[in-house]
């Protein structure tokens, strides 16, 4: 072994005893530190050196067995530990245990590429513990405290120390983009490609309970109030050697090979002895140039927002048209369907980013906001340009991860905490589900490339292709948030500020069927059909999925029936469609495709109307109940009318654009003999049209609630995207050829059915009709009745309402409150459905 | 050339528009006459509709002060438009068959919800609190109604696309090509659950007694409609008689759709529409009282779904 290679390993050790040594010269922790440490770093000198003492690679033996249960229980043990620790420093010593823990299980498993994955873990793991030890150290010898409580937003006062925190957490959470990502890759790859799933599982487990604790860690830093007294940044070197570590966390989360490399001699060297090659999967990831405009762009806004909140928008808008240019002109690389889902993702990305500059005017942390709004939007850029799974699952990490775990803290109210707490548990776990899905499918590829996969479909193993294909529909299905693996409204936190949560629901939310898409046409379509079986034509995941689909259609359509929040009817009208679309896509037929196609592009539409419409208001006033609104649609008859418009068109009410493609589903799933699903399908837009009509009415008719005196009208910069959405709707549901032949173009080089589709023509399937036709035939008979209304040129006057004389009423109290609405039925539904935790939907008042 | 003329004239004149219109009315006064002698009245003329709607034309429309305006005079047009094309879509037989490119029973079915939605937005937009009672119980009205109609419409549909070898027929002309073939639907035991329940359907969606707590007068003064008046009030009128001619026509082209060529057929369809009409429509009106909201949701719950679910599992079952 070369001796640069011994003398990174001591470096890095020596780092992180010298900055936990540093941390040490607080007083009392010296006891909760040493034994720690002392007992790792003797466990791993005891584990590592047995290994290299006794011939053990390459076999499963006894001791390597034993090798890893020990380290799986001190893995396991410090992680709970650490979430149990009151002091900041005492939960990192814990996240000592558990990381070497963590080396330790892996190590036992005794393969090259276990050994590869435990040194690069290892130099991570030390670079970021280091990290936090010595912001720790800063924070405290400025602060003098060390109860985690009592560094309530520490972040904001000494930033770039909270800066370089977060990184270190981020990192020993395993989240991209930063280095812990790819050594826990590695590790999870090491265990899969042995077999021994159950250790990857339980590592994966562990790192959630750390994500609970870091997570902890990273709301109290930056989203608390501060209340302690003014404290300047930390001390010079120490600030230095910070960000050299912070830059070096995230320069290997960007580029890791270095790691690989210098980790590399000693499993070559293992290998050697034990006679078997040392196979290590190249992790090569690709940022295009959208990737990087988007995120240099919020790098750039954060910059600039320190100071002038409304121009980082600006800027923000302008960078991220630049990334929409930058999709324009990638298009010839890559496939049909991410090319568009890039395109649609980019323009309602820059749309959202133009509305957030009004709805931003009276907000605060315009820079934090901007930069992980890029984020995300940057995030769902890359993953359609990825060409492996390794990209795939990183990009699917920093969509889901910790930008919309800040986004959703933006507003900073306890409630604000809570939800997004819950829903980064339930994005990591979804994103850990699918992490041992592409390990698994990449282990039976023998690399992880997509073209590796497409490869070796037809040929793996069925138990390995079926577990691995389950496993990521089911992270894909956790990301929709469809039941049962459903956290209620937990996964869609409606704290959101609005902009955000329109994105998240009209982009982010559809990168999971492009995810089903994407991977089952890669491992085959129709041949896996054939090779799974299953009833009526669809294979049996795709139909589990479909009658899911249905399911869904009908639990979050009931439930947005008797919601009187605001955001969560949203949201549950949000869930709702997004089993349409699954439902379509799970029949798999030309037709349903197609179906699922447009109507995941008229949602997106659609839905962005209503969160930003929505938005028009709650940027002027904060509100969480129908019941406070009222009576706006005299003064915003702009923003009322385009939601209506998107509001009857996602319920699906001919001629509008939202019934085109809810119609494609319907005659996928009836001509297919599945009529059960269909009739879910369509009693579904019911109930999506009874909870549009009760948002409509609650807010914008009867009488102004109390406190509405001063809304007014949107400005241009929040009227502009909404109504290029609107002329979007209008112009697809005219010519639905504008999204259908793209479509086909995507089944056709998917190799999946293609559905007849052109520019004006009629509808594919079996008695197409043209929704042209109908509009203007429509338009036609609207016109005679028109004119009878002007037949004797009656004169139209105004007059109070028929109040049978009573003419001192008070129309307020008159008015029906919304969770009284639809009594009947809401009565029906809730004997039937399970209500939610806080028992919050419209219960009937006194 | 002639297709593009023939679809703005089929939506127009024959057999939607000016025909459906006059159809509609007069089944509506036949209905108003029929009504009245059987509680020994002598009820208005036959034609007293028509002379309503020349009637409103000439009065003023007024505007509440309290609602929205715009919403209020625009919204309306909707209706009458939805239900022309509606009409343009049921076919004939012998007579009419209509062009494919109108849509199927499906675009048909929704279709039929516009007429409500009007409503409920009409009633939303007056600003009065009896148009937002009418709003309620109409959508409740819909909720409760829906699904059995979509049984029945399911029944129809499958048990002829089975027939044909396929899994449904979703085309209403293919329908009344089968019964013209094999014997109407009214004639066959199978179909009779669906026929009921196509029956209790009627009076519900065209806002009958009992069903009719939307438009309760005695209740909420008419609901929705209260504060319409003039030629907006006689744009509902049309709507409804529009309405009315399209859900019978769509029995019709369900269960007994048969009838001779020509001319002779054209009357055979009217009559049918009357009868149909009557005896659904007006002899349970002027025989029972009007249910309560909540007690007519559950009683769809019950009979009607019943009923709608027993004719599918029969279809499906291939008896």
């Amino acid at each position: 072994m070369s001796v640069s290679i011994l003398v990174a390993w001591f470096g890095a050790i020596l780092l992180s005893v010298g900055a936990a040594l540093f941390a040490l010269y607080m007083r009392k922790v010296i006891f909760f530190f040493a034994f720690p440490i002392a007992a790792e770093f003797a466990f791993l000198l005891v584990g590592g050196g047995t290994l290299w003492a006794v011939p053990l690679i390459g076999e499963h033996s006894g001791l390597g067995t034993a090798l890893s249960l020990s380290g799986l229980v001190f893995f396991l043990a410090g992680q709970i530990l650490a979430l149990r620790s009151g002091t900041l420093s005492r939960m990192l010593a814990c996240g000592i245990l558990a990381g070497m823990g963590e080396i330790v299980a892996v190590l036992g498993i005794a393969t090259p590429t276990a050994i590869i994955g435990g040194g690069m873990q290892f130099l991570t793991l030390a670079m970021a513990q280091g990290l936090m030890f010595l912001g720790i150290g800063a924070a405290f010898f400025r602060l003098g405290r060390h109860r985690i409580d009592a560094w309530k937003g520490i972040g904001k006062m000494m930033p770039v120390t909270g800066l370089c925190l977060a990184i270190g957490a981020l990192s020993i959470m395993g989240l991209p983009p930063f280095a812990g990502f790819f050594s826990k890759f590695m590790l999870i790859h090491a265990c899969v490609a042995a077999g021994q799933w159950p250790i990857a599982a339980l590592l994966l487990i562990g790192s959630l309970i750390a994500v609970l604790s870091y997570g902890r860690i990273l709301r109290i830093l930056f989203f608390e109030p501060y209340k302690g007294p003014a404290v300047a940044e930390a001390p010079l070197p120490i600030l230095l050697a910070m960000e050299g570590l912070a830059v070096l966390v995230l320069g290997l989360g960007l580029f890791p090979n270095p790691i690989v490399d210098l980790v590399r001699p000693i499993t070559d060297w293992a290998g050697a002895t034990a006679g078997l090659p040392a196979v290590i999967p190249a992790l090569a990831v690709s940022w295009p140039p959208s990737v990087q405009l988007a995120l240099v762009g919020g790098l750039a806004s954060f910059l600039i927002g320190r100071r002038h909140g409304e121009l980082a928008g600006w800027v923000a808008f302008a960078f991220m048209l630049g990334a929409f240019a930058a999709v324009l002109g990638e298009g010839g690389r890559g496939d049909g369907l991410s090319f568009w889902f890039a395109l649609l993702a980019a323009g309602m990305g820059a749309l959202n980013l133009l509305y957030s500059v009004g709805y931003m005017r009276r907000g605060h942390a315009h820079g934090r906001y901007y930069l992980m709004f890029l984020t995300a939007i940057g995030g769902v850029l890359g993953l359609t340009a990825a060409d492996n799974l390794v990209g795939f699952l990183l990009f699917w990490e920093i969509i889901g991860g910790w930008a919309l775990y800040f986004l959703a803290l933006h507003e900073e109210t306890a409630e604000a905490r809570r939800e997004g707490g819950k829903y980064f548990l339930f994005s990591i776990s979804g994103a850990s589900v699918l992490f041992l899905g592409v390990a698994v499918l990449g282990s039976g590829s023998g690399g992880f490339a997509f073209a590796d996969l497409a490869r070796a479909a037809p040929d793996m193993p069925m138990p390995l292709l079926a577990s691995g294909l389950v496993l990521m529909l089911a992270g894909f299905v956790m990301k929709m948030a469809l039941p049962p693996l459903r956290v209620d409204y937990q996964m869609h936190p409606a704290a959101m500020p609005t902009p955000v949560a329109g994105f998240l629901s009209s982009v982010l939310l559809k990168c999971a069927p492009y995810g089903v898409l994407k991977i089952s046409a890669l491992m085959g379509g129709a041949l896996l059909l054939d090779r799974l079986g299953g009833p009526g034509g669809i294979a049996t995941p795709m139909y589990v999925l479909a009658v899911l689909a249905a399911l869904t259609i009908l639990y979050a359509g009931a439930k947005a029936l008797v919601e009187t929040g605001i955001k969560r009817l949203l949201t549950y009208a949000t869930v709702c469609q997004l089993g349409y679309i699954m439902l379509g896509l799970s029949l798999g037929s030309a037709l349903g495709v197609a179906g699922g196609l447009m109507h995941l592009v008229n949602h997106m539409l659609l839905k962005d109307i209503l969160y930003l419409a929505v938005g028009v208001i709650l940027a002027q006033i904060h509100v969480s109940d129908l019941d406070q609104l009222g009576g706006l649609g005299r003064r915003m008859p702009w923003t009322m009318g385009m939601m209506l418009f998107a509001g009857l068109s996602i319920a699906g009410l001919p001629p509008l654009n939202g019934f085109v493609s809810k119609w494609l589903i319907f005659q996928a799933c009836l001509q297919s003999g599945h009529y059960l699903l269909g009739l879910a399908a369509m009693m579904g837009s019911l109930f999506t049209l009874a909870a549009i009509l009760k948002l409509a009415y609650a807010t914008f008719m009867g009488q102004p609630g109390p406190g509405l005196a001063d809304i007014r009208e949107a400005p241009a910069s929040m009227l502009v995207p909404m109504g290029l959405l609107t002329a979007g709707g209008i112009l697809v549901g005219l010519f639905p050829g504008l999204v259908l032949t793209p479509v086909a173009e995507i089944q056709q080089a998917l190799g999946l059915e293609v559905v007849a589709a052109s520019l004006a023509g009629p509808l594919p399937g079996p008695g197409g009709w043209s929704n042209l036709t109908l509009t203007v035939l429509m338009a036609l008979f609207a016109v005679p009745v028109w004119l009878y209304t002007r037949l004797r040129d009656s004169r139209r006057k105004s007059r109070r309402i028929h109040l049978c004389g009573n003419d001192s009423y008070d129309l307020r109290q008159a008015q029906v409150k919304t969770g009284r609405l639809y009594d009947a039925p809401s009565a029906f539904i809730r004997s039937v459905l399970p209500s939610s935790p806080t028992g919050q939907e419209g219960a009937p008042h006194g | 050339m002639v297709e593009f003329l023939s679809l703005p004239l089929s939506v127009l004149i024959f057999p939607g528009g000016l025909f459906a219109l006059g159809l509609g009315l007069l089944i509506k006064g036949l209905d108003r006459k029929v009504a009245a002698r059987l509680q020994r009245r002598v009820g208005p003329p036959l034609l007293q509709p028509f002379f309503d709607l020349i009637k409103l034309a000439g009065k003023d429309s007024l505007i509440p002060a309290e609602g929205h305006a715009g919403l209020f005079r625009w919204v309306p047009l909707a209706g009458p438009a939805a239900m022309a094309l509606a009409a343009a879509m049921i076919p004939i037989a012998g007579v009419y068959r209509p062009s494919a490119g109108l849509g199927d029973l499906l675009v048909l079915f929704y279709l039929l919800a516009v007429p409500a939605v009007v409503l409920m937005l009409a009633g939303a937009a007056s600003g009065s609190p009896f148009g937002a009672i009418g709003f309620s119980r109409e959508m409740t009205m819909m909720i409760a109604y829906e699904l059995p109609i979509l049984l029945v419409l399911l029944s129809v549909a499958v048990a002829v696309g089975m027939a044909q070898g396929g899994a449904i027929a979703l085309s209403l002309s293919d329908i009344v090509a089968y019964q013209q073939v094999h014997g109407p639907f009214i004639a066959d035991p199978r179909m009779w659950p669906a026929l009921l329940c196509f029956l209790f359907f009627l009076p519900a969606t065209l806002g009958a007694m009992p069903f009719d707590s939307p438009e309760a007068e005695t209740e909420i003064l008419e609901g929705p409609l209260l504060d319409y008046s003039g030629p907006l009030l006689g744009v509902f009128k049309m709507m409804s008689a529009l309405k009315l001619v399209v859900v019978l026509g769509l029995g019709i082209t369900f269960f007994f759709p048969n009838g001779p060529d020509g001319i002779l057929g054209l009357g055979v369809f009217a009559v049918k529409c009357a009868v149909l009409a009557i005896l659904s429509v007006t002899v349970v009106r002027v025989s029972t009282g009007r249910m309560r909201i909540d007690q007519a949701f559950r009683f769809f719950l019950k009979l009607p779904l019943a009923l709608g679910t027993t004719s599918l599992v029969i279809v499906l079952s291939g008896i």
